[in-house]
C-alpha cells in the first residue's frame, strides 16, 4: 500500500493539469469570497434571510472550488482508462483494492491539505474585506474555525467522490457530470422540484450537506458530517466491489 | 515459467479462449502465434490478472499473478505500447511504475539508457513515435529485472532496425535464462526469433512444439536438384524410394530423401550435379496449414 501510494503521488505530481486544476480551484474559491464580500459593501450583492453569517459568506467560493477538486479526483481514474494505462497500472499493482485505496489516499491527502489551506485563505480574505464594513468575524469566534475545517473536509469529500465515481463510470465526462449533479445540482435546479423532493432527497445530497456544514448559524449538526462520510464510504465501497470484479 | 491450465474466457456467446493449456519454459524464446482474433491478447491479459478467466487458471512462477507481491520484479509485460499518459514524461512514467514495486529510482535511468531513450527521458510520451513508445514499453517491462517477460505483438509498427533490435533483445533475454513469451499474428516474425511455438486458433491450442518440428510437421521436406542428365537421375532416385517431380528439363524436386543421399546416388552413377538445395519449408506455409481450420474469418479466394 505504501508503494502504491508513492506511485500515485508520482503520477499526480508529474501531470501539469493537476497543478492547473488545483490553482484554478484555489483562485475560484478565494476570488469568489472577494467578489461577494466587496459586492456586499457596494450593495451589489444582498443577503437573503434574516441572519448575516459572515463565516459562511466568505466560504461561498467553495461552491465553485469543489468543481476542480472533484475533477482532479475523477481524472486519477478516468485518465487511466482513457489512455489504456490502467492495464500497466494493474499489472504493477494487481490487487485492485490496494490500487483504489492508494488513489483515494493520494487524492484525500492533497485535497485535505490544499482544500483546508484554500478555505482558510478564503475566510481570511473575505473577513478582511468585511472588516471594512464592520461585520467581520475572527477565526476565534464561535463556529468560524469549524466552518473553515468543514469547507476543507467538503472539498476533500468531493475529491474522494470523484475518484469513486471515476472508478465506477470510467469515462471522464460521465463521472464529472455525476459528481456535479451531486455537488451543484441541488443548488442549481433544486427550486424546480416539489418541496417533498427537496426536503427528503436533495437535502441529503453532498452539495446541500456542504452548505450546512460551512455555516455557523444555525451551527451544523453531527448528522450532516456522518451523512457526508457515508456518501464517501458508500461510493468508495461500491467502486471497490465493481473494480475487483470487472476486467481491465 | 508460465503455466496455463484449461484457461477459458467467454464473452457472452463468444468463446474467446477455449480450454487452453500450455507451458512456457525459461531459457528459450517461445512464440505465441495465431491469426488475428485467435485469443492471444485475451490469454496474455488473463496471465497478467487483468481479465478474469471464466474457467481454468494461469500461473507465473507457480502462483496466480494477482498474488505476486511485487509483480514487476517477477514479470515484465508489454501489452499496448501506446497505453501511456500522453502528458507524462517517459522518466516519470517509469518512476511511478518503479515506486509501485519498490524498485530503486536509479533503475529508471538504466532501462532508459538500455532502450536508447535516455536523451528524451524528460519529454512527454505524446511526442514519441510508435517505435519510441515501443521502446518505452520495453523499458517498463525490464524495470524490475524480471525472470519472466511477456510481449504482445512487440514488432508491430517497427522499422527494420527496430525489429532487429527487438529480436536480439529477446534472444539475449532467453540466453540469460529468462522466460520469454511473445505473441504475433505473423508466423514469419517467429522464424528467426523463437525456439518454441505455442500456436492457437479460435482460442484453442493448435500446436505446442519447437520451431523445427513445427516446420517439419506442416510441410514435406523437398530437395531441389539441378542435373544435366536429369532423366537418368530421376529414374535412379525413384527406384531408391524417393518421390520425384520433374519441373524442367534439368530441374527435379525430390521428396522423401535427404540431400546427402541424393548426392551419393548421383556420385555412384557418375552423374554431374549443378545444384543440390534442401528447400526450407516456409514457416508461414506450415502455419497456414495448421490453422486453416481454426481461422475465424477466412478470406475468400480471389479469382480473376
Amino acid at each position: 500500500m505504501r508503494h502504491a501510494l508513492a506511485a500515485e503521488w508520482t503520477k499526480l505530481r508529474s501531470i501539469r493539469s493537476t497543478y492547473w486544476l488545483l490553482l484554478a480551484g484555489a483562485a475560484a474559491t478565494v476570488g469568489l469570497a472577494v467578489l461577494i464580500t466587496v459586492g456586499l459593501g457596494t450593495g451589489k450583492v444582498e443577503v437573503t434571510g434574516d441572519t448575516f453569517d459572515a463565516a459562511s459568506i466568505s466560504l461561498l467560493g467553495v461552491w465553485f472550488g469543489q468543481i476542480t477538486f472533484a475533477v482532479v479526483g475523477v481524472l486519477t481514474m478516468t485518465s487511466e482508462y482513457a489512455t489504456g494505462s490502467i492495464r500497466g497500472t494493474l499489472a504493477a499493482v494487481p490487487r485492485r483494492g490496494v490500487l483504489l485505496a492508494a488513489k483515494l489516499a493520494a487524492i484525500g491527502l492533497i485535497a485535505a491539505g490544499i482544500g483546508t489551506a484554500v478555505s482558510l485563505v478564503a475566510f481570511l480574505t473575505g473577513q478582511a474585506v468585511l472588516a471594512g464594513q464592520n461585520r467581520a468575524v475572527g477565526l476565534g469566534d464561535p463556529g468560524s474555525a469549524q466552518a473553515v475545517l468543514s469547507a476543507g473536509s467538503y472539498l476533500t469529500a468531493m475529491g474522494l467522490l470523484g475518484v469513486a465515481l471515476g472508478a465506477l463510470l470510467r469515462h471522464t465526462v460521465a463521472a464529472v457530470l455525476a459528481i456535479l449533479a451531486l455537488g451543484l445540482g441541488p443548488t442549481l435546479v433544486g427550486a424546480l422540484f416539489p418541496a417533498w423532493v427537496r426536503d427528503h432527497v436533495l437535502y441529503h445530497l453532498p452539495g446541500p450537506i456542504g452548505n450546512r456544514i460551512t455555516a455557523t448559524d444555525p451551527p451544523p449538526g453531527v448528522a450532516d458530517y456522518i451523512a457526508l462520510g457515508a456518501w464517501v464510504a458508500a461510493l468508495a465501497l461500491l467502486a471497490f466491489v465493481v473494480i475487483r470484479r470487472r476486467d481491465a | 515459467m508460465i503455466e496455463v491450465n484449461g484457461l477459458t474466457k467467454r464473452y457472452g456467446k463468444t468463446l474467446a479462449v477455449d480450454r487452453l493449456s500450455f507451458r512456457v519454459e525459461p531459457g528459450v524464446v517461445t512464440g505465441f502465434v495465431g491469426p488475428n482474433g485467435a485469443g492471444k491478447s485475451t490469454t496474455m491479459r488473463m496471465v497478467l490478472g487483468l481479465d478474469r478467466p471464466t474457467a481454468g487458471a494461469a500461473t507465473v512462477a507457480g502462483r496466480p499473478y494477482r498474488e505476486l507481491a511485487h509483480p514487476l520484479r517477477q514479470v515484465g509485460a508489454l501489452l499496448d505500447a501506446s497505453a501511456v499518459h500522453p502528458r507524462r514524461s517517459a522518466y516519470d512514467h517509469l518512476l511511478s511504475l518503479a515506486r509501485s514495486n519498490a524498485i530503486a529510482r536509479g533503475r529508471v535511468g538504466e532501462v532508459l539508457e538500455t532502450v536508447g531513450l535516455a536523451g528524451v527521458a524528460g519529454r512527454p510520451a505524446r511526442v514519441f513515435s510508435l517505435g519510441m513508445r515501443q521502446r518505452l514499453g520495453i523499458a517498463a517491462a525490464m524495470l524490475g529485472d524480471p525472470p519472466v517477460l511477456l510481449f504482445d505483438e512487440p514488432i508491430n509498427g517497427l522499422d527494420p532496425e527496430g525489429i532487429a533490435w527487438i529480436r536480439s533483445l529477446m534472444r539475449a533475454f532467453a540466453a540469460e535464462g529468462r522466460t520469454v513469451f511473445l505473441s504475433s499474428h505473423l508466423m514469419s516474425e517467429m522464424e528467426d526469433t523463437a525456439d518454441r511455438l505455442v500456436v492457437i486458433g479460435r482460442g484453442r491450442l493448435v500446436a505446442e512444439t519447437s520451431v523445427a518440428d513445427f516446420v517439419a510437421s506442416g510441410t514435406r521436406a523437398e530437395v531441389r536438384v539441378v542435373a544435366p542428365q536429369a532423366e537418368a537421375l530421376a529414374d535412379s532416385l525413384t527406384r531408391a524410394g524417393a518421390g520425384v517431380v520433374r519441373q524442367d528439363t534439368q530441374v527435379l524436386m525430390v521428396s522423401g530423401m535427404p540431400a546427402a543421399r541424393i548426392g551419393d546416388i548421383a556420385a555412384e552413377l557418375g552423374l554431374a550435379l549443378h545444384e543440390l538445395t534442401p528447400q526450407r519449408a516456409r514457416l508461414e506455409a506450415a502455419f497456414m496449414q495448421l490453422t486453416r481450420d481454426s481461422v475465424e474469418y477466412p478470406g475468400q479466394e480471389v479469382r480473376s
